[in-house]
């Protein structure tokens, strides 16, 4: 097992760092009070110890199950799918819900649907429609704040 | 008894009784939306009902948010992706049931339990609730502590992994959870001087993270195309047999026990209880290697425990004035609008506001019972939609729903930053129930794990010595080692009895 040796030491490191930074934490509000660097202290003690127990169980040869690698066409779709994602979030960061949202949403169907299923009218359609609902429900009727863009 | 009539005759007025039905089913649609819940439901219309009598203005907000409760699992069994908090445990096997084509089914064994929870616990919330209260009263922050590490302990030591996989995945949900300000003193922790995290991570964004866009990708990458067809024609009543139902009356009682008992926990409720149960079902079943597959037992025990969580949670907000989680925060400030104050007096002083609450909660519940039965086999017609329909629907929602609780662009951050958290826990086989769970209940434990500590001048000796805690702590303890203690023994006992056997 690997792959739990890996997991195990980046484990351990993490919570070693969070230790060693909590550690820094000199606050205290009375005398009895353990102070705020407590709970992190403990967390990391248990995320340390986990992963030195998963590299044992690892070195030992008790651990059990198998890491899923991805094939390197899932790679492929699964970073494009991602970047999308980021691409989603950075142009309604800029622009604003009524800009990034149709445009990202034809985008996303349009890579979702693949070359033989999509039509490039249907898609403006569906991303016009999933615009309006969401401003019809969240701007309209729960009177919430759609995003608005930095550029806007 | 006549006031209770009262309060009868008044919820049943035409328009009472249609606002309870529209609000009803308002909170149904809201929970069962991601990203949007009951919770918001309540606090979003919270205003309209400056303008009503206290009992319309308080059906309405109490019936958002049990249609909100009992919504949340249909996106959690026909999306994966939980509506809120408290239906986190019911897509372990709802969607999974999804997947083998028995949504309906799902959808059914929900919709029972869903409404056995709300009402028993209504029902009990009704009769028993200064009594109950006072029980609430006796623990301290050292029973508060130990509990939510119990329910921490137990669900990391029932994942598929091993226990350190599960405990590893529970402490990175503890370590997100203390990032931002610490309880009691407000020191800034793990902020890198951002004014961002100084309020610490957000539920939302983590919840769609790694229930929504991490769905997405994986199914994207493995070239999903559609959800399997689900067969509607055949399905008579719930779509759950009797022996289905029978076989779970344990599995139900103790669930909804489990959801009871947390719900009326200041500061718990239905997220936890939900999993708390979830986790007692596998524990206890005869067939434990069936959860997470599609077992219908885990959806009973999910959706049971967080309606009961609903009666729960009014316990201690009309018998001591506190509330039980976030919803019924808001509910109780809906009271103080009215000039109502929640707590002892409040049975005495105004008993029509006290029937009007638990009643609604009933109507209500049958309300959710009949929209849900005849819509059972509608909602399925999510799943006809192709997936480059659905889900840049879902990813727009996310997106959206991350914004407009906290209006904040650094919520895109977090969405993405928790999507690519989710992948790699997913490829480290670290269990999500574990990590989401310790993320909700942190700040929680923390606070009790201090005012404990600080309390008396034996440090955290208390924890150890109070009965009740220490319980749970040995509990805790033992649900971390029996997986490694078990296995031995049970071997020897076979053995044992294999040679009494040929003896």
């Amino acid at each position: 097992m690997k792959d739990d040796k890996v997991i195990g030491a980046v484990l351990l490191l993490i919570g070693i760092a969070s230790i060693f930074n909590a550690l820094q934490i000199h606050t205290r509000l009375f005398n009895s009070d353990p102070g705020p660097a407590l709970f992190p202290i403990f967390a990391g003690t248990i995320l340390a110890l986990c992963g030195l127990g998963m590299m044992v169980s690892a070195f030992v040869g008790a651990g059990g199950g198998t890491n899923v690698r991805p094939s390197r066409d899932e790679w492929r779709r699964g970073t494009v799918i991602s970047v999308l994602f980021i691409a989603y979030g950075v142009i309604l960061w800029l622009f604003g819900f009524y800009i990034a949202t149709p445009v990202m949403t034809y985008v996303l169907y349009h890579v979702l649907a693949g070359a033989q299923r999509r039509r490039i009218w249907i898609g403006v359609v569906f991303a016009a429609a999933v615009t309006l609902s969401v401003h019809l429900v969240f701007g309209a009727f729960l009177n919430t704040l759609l995003p608005t863009g930095l550029l806007i | 008894m006549d006031t209770m009539f009262s309060s009868l005759v008044v919820l049943l007025d035409p328009v009472t009784i249609t606002i309870i039905m529209v609000a009803t089913i308002l909170g149904i649609i809201l929970g069962a939306i991601p990203g949007l819940s009951g919770g918001l439901g309540v606090a979003l219309l919270l205003p309209l009902t400056f303008g009503m009598s206290s009992e319309v203005g308080l059906a309405m907000l109490i019936s958002i948010w049990v249609g909100g409760v009992s919504g949340a699992m249909i996106g959690s069994i026909l999306l994966g992706i939980p509506g809120s908090p408290s239906s986190v445990a019911t897509t372990f096997d709802g969607y999974p049931m999804t997947r083998n084509g028995q949504a309906v089914k799902a959808l059914g064994a929900a919709i029972i339990a869903s409404f056995l929870g709300t009402f028993f616990s209504i029902l009990i919330a009704m009769f028993l609730s200064p009594l109950i209260a006072r029980l609430a009263l006796q623990l301290g922050p050292w029973e508060y502590f130990s509990l939510g590490f119990c329910a921490i302990s137990l669900v990391a030591s029932l994942s598929r992994e091993s226990v350190f996989h599960g405990l590893a995945a529970a402490a990175i949900g503890l370590l997100l959870a203390s990032v931002g300000f610490s309880p009691i003193d407000g020191f800034p922790r793990f902020t890198f001087g951002s004014i961002f995290l100084n309020g610490g991570f957000d539920l939302i964004p983590l919840m769609m993270g790694v229930f929504a866009l991490r769905q997405i990708v994986t199914d994207y990458a493995e070239e999903q195309k559609q959800a399997p067809e689900v067969n509607v024609r055949d399905i008579r009543g719930f779509g759950v047999t009797m022996k289905e139902f029978i076989d779970n009356t344990g599995n139900l009682i103790r669930s909804f026990l489990i959801g009871l008992w947390i719900g009326f926990l200041p500061g718990m409720g239905s997220a936890l209880s939900n999993m708390v149960a979830y986790a007692q079902a596998k524990a206890s079943s005869k067939h434990p290697e069936r959860f997470g597959k599609g077992c219908i037992d885990g959806v009973f025990a999910s959706e049971i425990s967080n309606n009961a969580s609903v009666g729960g949670a009014l316990i201690p907000m009309i018998a001591l004035g506190i509330p039980g989680d976030g919803t019924t925060a808001i509910l109780l400030g809906g009271l103080m609008i009215h000039g109502i104050q929640a707590g002892p007096l409040l049975f005495t002083n105004n008993p029509e506001v006290v029937y009007a609450v638990f009643l609604t909660a009933l109507i209500s519940a049958f309300f959710v019972l009949f929209v849900q039965f005849f819509g059972m086999r509608l909602f399925p017609a999510i799943l006809k939609i192709p997936y480059h329909y659905l889900y840049p629907g879902i990813v727009v929602l996310a997106f959206v729903g991350v914004y407009v609780g906290s209006s904040t662009a650094f919520n895109y951050v977090l969405l993405l930053g928790f999507a690519g958290l989710g992948l790699v826990m997913l490829w480290a086989r670290l269990p999500i129930s574990p990590f989401l769970l310790a993320f909700i209940l942190g700040p929680m434990l923390e606070l009790n794990l201090r005012r404990g500590i600080t309390y008396t001048d034996e440090g955290v000796i208390p924890f150890f010595t109070r009965p009740v805690s220490g319980f749970l702590l040995a509990a805790a303890a033992l649900s971390i080692v029996w997986p490694y203690v078990w296995p031995p023994i049970r071997v020897r006992l076979k053995k044992r009895a294999a040679e009494r056997g040929s003896a």
